[in-house]
């Protein structure tokens, strides 16, 4: 691929040559391209390029998804595509389970081919394709020309059901109809011999009125708002999906945030801020402890609102802290906290052992309204990862959370945003966000440099946002992903996203930690110890090196690692000179870390 | 079916035999996907050749769709089924085995199936050396039990004719040997002995292997135990005062069909002849290099032993054994079948051991909150001096028992649940494994069996003929492991909660039942066989089976001729 030849330095022009080339181009669809380097390899062979229609690359593409249980739909898509490419029809065949089914709607001529199994089920591949399209989610289909084969046993009660799913829907949708959607018994052969030369005759045939409906796309012009900690946007959740097995000891989320029409804009590598709200349960149960009525009214800001409202946004619920606990022994006369209260060390074990709830359920005491506000901290946001890029994503923001869970005397809790984002939140509800710019963590400027990514647990989340921005911005630098977790079968986080880039070559290298998976421990850092060389290699190629997740003890052994291993032992430096060497990568912003 | 007197069939060959032509001898590129990171599965090609080497890929079934939302692959691990000729395996190998399972696989269970071997499921692909190394350790090895070659051998486990009952053993073992696999390319993977440079050859089943699988068995009548018409090629041990002197030589038997497919079918094994001790080997040679050279290898649908006879005629099949073995077939020896299921209970042999035969539902041993069964088995491994059995009905015999140790070894199986008080329908219902492991499955199998069963000794008891039974087996699809095809009750799934009834197999297992409803629930099974047992608890004759019985009050049309008329 082209790909390779970027890499090799062995551009036959400079770069500057090669960025006037890219600005040249840069408003030029597919197909033009496509076409300008047809002409000028005509140019350069002396043959005179006629504009005419049969040089012109025909101006569409058909898309075929396949989706196969036994493969025989994957076979029909298959003699298909042949069928296209040999009759010169740009085309690209998918199988359902690796088509970004967001974009569907920007498919201008789409084929599903799909068998039926089980209770009229479509296959497994195509399940969340499936489940998208026929969701309350699906986008409007009314630029999209399409046709559905279908695959069924016709003892079945329901025959060919998936098939004639998928043609319902996207008629429903606004979806064109190009063919009659056909449902094929076992003995299949026939009708799809018959069905493939229908297609082939209507992509053939110019006549067809299959040129680009004049589709004025209408650029809504949304003022670029800007939103912040104390103006953030009100968004909506779309989707919510646990994303470790259900025998993994985490519980971890996908979070995917809709930002349409918001004019809200973020780069990878940015945080998203999240206003989050208490839970409930908590809140009746701190004011039945500490005996005050939930409708009583403070002012709060200059605006009246009640205690219930005031304590689910506005102040802080579960953390509990030194000073919490010091003022709560001096307003309850407590004689065992008050002794705590005069050592550091206790104190801080103390409300490090025991959140704010389980304290006044040891001490029942009755407050005053000011007493309790003035004991709580404020409200502040939480801030994560944002694990999207907008190149991909352009009207969503995507975050990764971690759901934190703990428990105190056998009483159940969760970490107050955690929780709020994991538990309590649903699809379609509200929710406070806002984008923290982080400039100190962001992908090359250059897209020819190779970049490494460390990112064990959560840690991943901006790694996938670096990723999905290059593939869009067809960056040429190699990628390669350091990632650890507990177990590989339950916490291998977007999985199957890896393995899709794997495939498709945007990721070049990827090593693994699963720290539970045999008797000693191994964590990123042995694997970074394991590939020094390799990396020292990528280093002196350029490289951008990442860390995101744990600053306490990750951070902390990787950079051990990098240093003693990586650089000092590859460099053939002492440690002095090696530190020397990565504080100039951090300096010229090729050490970044997101670390918390 | 259309006559087609062609021996090789020409055409467009099947993917399969690009892939094996490819494998360089079943390597393929095996050893790089066990250094693949981010799949527990294996890629391309290799997920076919694995089978070769005795595992299938398979997933977690209960979980795969919830999998798709979490990003995250199936949850891949392989099962591993071992050789095991005879079913015969020495309480070390067992002690190991066990071990292994705890320890290594996802269920820590112990699948004992109907071919006489056990199978371990849910190793994750880490553990896949370790576990080809722990079975070598002991003796033991997966080579060819699954895929296009000869499968574990089957031999009748008749313990009280112990003499008649080992020599016949002997002669499982040297055939399963005889036509292994001879490619090193199973110790260089799985055992990391080094490559040598002598390049492989396989005489026997050449670089392509067989076009389809290739099943053995030996028989010792009156026992039909091993159910020979579910086999490729039979040999029945003819003895004369308790001495082997040769065998019935039987091929083509078969049950693998598909739903709808009419070109596929199950066929019973045909007689060829009788053939002495000393033409065994040469005898089975000849027909796996046959079905070698004339299987069909366009059309893997028809590629079995069973569509071949069909196509060449049995005749032309026979003169070519004859012809490549060098011996002529004399007349078949009279022999005659009474049983297929399994003694249980405590039996003593000619020579004085005794034998103590477990039912274990569905072969399958594991511990539960309720049943301490595998525990019972190792603690008996762990004191017993004879061997373990395993049947071809999924249970298992604590065989070569001294006199002064069987009481302590039924003590044993008493304290464990070992011995408990059976009904003859249960010991005589079989499912395959199905859901959720198994990547075939259409409907449940073993997880359905013993519910069901439940409701038809209800029934049985309900009509006053609990002493009664019905051959009844379950399979999760047509692919056929619980040789439902040969029940008199079977059942094949079509998708969740809901199969094909079959009815009109007999109790020897002989005839092949017919269809008699399609895709149809569990209540509707009950609604129907609720009827036909009440009219068999009225109207039967003394002794008539309940398959025979609906053949004779025509409720199905037998099927006689399967080729032609099963469909």
């Amino acid at each position: 691929m082209t790909n390779k030849l970027f890499h090799d330095q062995t551009l036959p022009i400079t770069k500057e040559q090669l960025s006037n080339l890219n600005e040249l181009i840069k408003d030029f669809s597919h197909n033009q391209i496509a076409w300008i380097s047809g002409y000028f390899w005509g140019l350069l062979h002396n043959k005179s390029v006629i504009y005419n229609e049969k040089n012109i690359i025909k101006n569409f593409s058909v898309t075929i998804i396949s989706a196969s249980q036994t493969g025989n739909a994957r076979t029909i898509a298959k003699n298909l595509q042949q069928d296209l490419t040999l009759n010169k029809i740009e085309n690209k065949l998918i199988n359902a389970s690796d088509y970004n089914f967001k974009k569907i709607s920007k498919e201008k001529y789409l084929i599903i081919i799909t068998s039926t199994q089980g209770e009229g089920e479509p296959p497994e591949e195509a399940f969340s394709l499936y489940e998208f399209i026929m969701s309350k989610k699906a986008p409007k289909m009314s630029n999209t020309n399409f046709s559905v084969f279908g695959l069924g046993d016709s003892s079945y009660a329901h025959f060919s059901k998936a098939g004639k799913d998928f043609n319902n829907r996207l008629l429903e949708l606004g979806g064109i109809k190009i063919l009659d959607c056909v449902n094929a018994d076992i003995d299949y052969e026939e009708k799809e011999k018959k069905w493939r030369k229908s297609i082939l005759e209507i992509f053939c045939n110019k006549k067809l009125i299959l040129e680009e409906k004049n589709s004025i796309v209408v650029h809504k012009k949304t003022e670029k708002k800007i939103y912040n900690k104390e103006n953030p946007l009100l968004a909506t959740l779309i989707n919510k999906q646990k994303i470790t097995g259900r025998f993994s000891e985490k519980d971890i989320k996908h979070i995917e945030i809709d930002i349409n029409n918001s004019g809200l804009t973020y780069t990878p590598g940015d945080s998203l801020g999240i206003w989050y709200e208490n839970d409930e349960k908590i809140i009746e149960e701190i004011l039945y402890l500490c005996k005050l009525n939930k409708n009583l009214q403070i002012l709060l800001k200059n605006k009246k609102i009640t205690l219930f409202d005031a304590l689910k946004k506005n102040f802080e619920l579960t953390v509990n802290t030194p000073n919490i606990v010091k003022y709560f022994a001096n307003l309850s006369r407590n004689k065992f906290l008050l002794r705590i209260s005069e050592s550091v060390e206790k104190l801080k074990k103390y409300s490090d052992s025991y959140p704010i709830i389980e304290m006044l359920k040891s001490y029942p005491f009755s407050f005053k309204v000011d007493q309790l506000i003035n004991m709580l901290r404020p409200l502040k946001p939480r801030f994560y990862s944002i694990s999207s890029s907008q190149l991909e994503n352009e009207n969503e923001v995507h975050i990764t959370v971690s759901t934190l869970r703990y428990n105190v005397n056998y009483n159940n809790y969760t970490g107050g945003a955690s929780g709020y984002l994991s538990d309590r939140i649903k699809e379609d509800d509200k929710i406070k966000i806002f984008v923290e710019k982080n400039n100190n963590f962001r992908l090359p400027i250059d897209h020819n440099l190779p970049i490494i990514m460390i990112g064990p647990g959560t840690g991943i989340a901006p790694f996938r946002a670096f990723i999905q921005h290059r593939i869009n911005e067809k960056a040429k630098g190699k990628n390669w992903l350091f990632f650890g977790n507990p177990k590989f079968t339950e916490d291998f986080l977007y999985q199957t996203e890896w393995q899709y880039y794997t495939k498709l070559g945007f990721i070049n290298k990827i090593d693994l930690a699963w720290s539970r998976d045999q008797k000693e421990k191994i964590y990123v850092q042995n694997k970074i110890q394991e590939k020094s060389k390799k990396i020292w290699k990528w280093i002196q190629k350029g490289a951008h090196i990442y860390i995101c997740g744990n600053a306490e003890k990750m951070a902390k052994d990787v950079e051990k690692v990098l240093l003693e291993d990586v650089i000092s032992k590859n460099g053939n430096m002492n440690i002095e000179f090696s530190k020397k060497f990565l504080n100039k990568m951090r300096i010229s912003r090729r050490y970044q870390r997101d670390i918390y | 079916m259309k006559k087609n007197n062609v021996l090789v069939v020409q055409g467009k060959l099947d993917d399969a035999e690009r892939l094996k032509k490819e494998s360089n001898y079943l390597r393929g590129s095996i050893t790089k996907d066990l250094k693949n990171n981010i799949t527990g599965g294996f890629t391309g090609d290799n997920f076919l050749l694995i089978r070769f080497h005795g595992m299938y890929q398979q997933d977690d079934r209960d979980i795969r769709k919830e999998r798709i939302k979490q990003k995250l692959e199936p949850r891949h691990a392989m099962m591993l089924r071992c050789r095991l000729p005879g079913g015969i395996i020495t309480t070390k190998q067992w002690l190991e085995i066990d071990k292994f399972a705890i320890k290594h696989t996802i269920y820590g269970s112990i699948r004992l199936t109907n071919r006489q071997t056990f199978q371990l499921h849910g190793i994750l692909k880490n553990n896949v050396k370790l576990a080809h190394k722990t079975l070598n350790k002991v003796g033991l090895d997966s080579l060819a039990t699954a895929n296009d070659v000869n499968r574990n051998v089957l031999c009748t486990n008749n313990p009280v004719e112990s003499f008649l009952h080992k020599e016949v053993w002997t002669w499982a073992k040297k055939i399963s040997e005889h036509l292994l696999p001879k490619t090193r390319a199973y110790a260089e993977i799985w055992l990391d002995q080094k490559k040598i440079e002598t390049t492989d050859v396989e005489p026997i089943l050449s670089d392509v292997y067989l076009p389809r699988k290739f099943k053995t068995t030996i028989v010792i009548p009156p026992y039909n135990d091993v159910d020979i018409h579910a086999n490729d090629m039979n040999f029945i041990a003819i003895s004369k005062n308790n001495k082997l002197i040769g065998f019935n030589v039987l091929i083509g038997g078969g049950l693998s069909i598909e739903h709808n497919n009419k070109l596929t079918f199950p066929r019973i094994a045909t007689e060829l002849g009788f053939i002495n001790l000393d033409s065994v080997l040469k005898v089975a040679e000849s027909i796996v290099t046959i079905q070698r050279d004339w299987g069909n290898r366009t059309n893997r649908k028809n590629a079995k032993t069973k569509y071949t006879l069909e196509r060449v005629g049995l005749e032309n099949f026979k003169k070519e054994i004859e012809k490549r073995s060098g011996i002529t077939f004399k007349p078949t020896y009279d022999y005659k079948f009474t049983h297929r299921g399994d003694k249980f209970g405590w039996i003593q042999g000619f020579d004085k051991k005794w034998h103590l035969t477990l039912f274990i539902e569905n072969g399958r041993i594991l511990n539960s909150s309720t049943s301490k069964i595998k525990n019972g088995i190792l603690e008996i491994a762990k004191i017993h001096t004879g061997d373990f059995r395993i049947t071809a009905n999924q249970n298992l015999i604590i065989a070569n028992v001294t006199e002064n140790c069987k009481e302590k070894i039924n003590c044993l199986a008493v304290k464990y649940g070992l011995i408990n008080k059976i009904t003859k329908q249960r010991q005589n219902s079989m499912a395959c494994v199905s859901f959720p492991t198994c990547p075939l499955a259409m409907a449940e199998a073993e997880r359905f069996l013993p519910n069901f069963i439940t409701k038809i000794e209800v029934l049985l008891n309900k009509y006053n003929i609990k002493n009664d039974y019905i051959i009844i087996r379950v399979s999760g699809c047509p692919n056929g492991c619980a040789r439902a095809l040969l029940a008199e009750v079977g059942l094949i799934g079509k998708a969740l909660g809901r199969y094909n009834l079959y009815i009109g197999g007999n109790k020897i297992g002989t005839r092949i039942p017919r269809m008699y409803s399609e895709n149809i629930t569990e209540k509707e099974i009950l609604i129907i066989l609720e009827d036909l047992i009440k009219q068999w608890s009225l109207e039967k004759r003394k002794k008539e089976g309940f398959g025979d019985f609906t053949i004779r009050k025509k409720i199905v049309v037998p099927v006689l001729d399967s080729a032609r008329d099963f469909w």
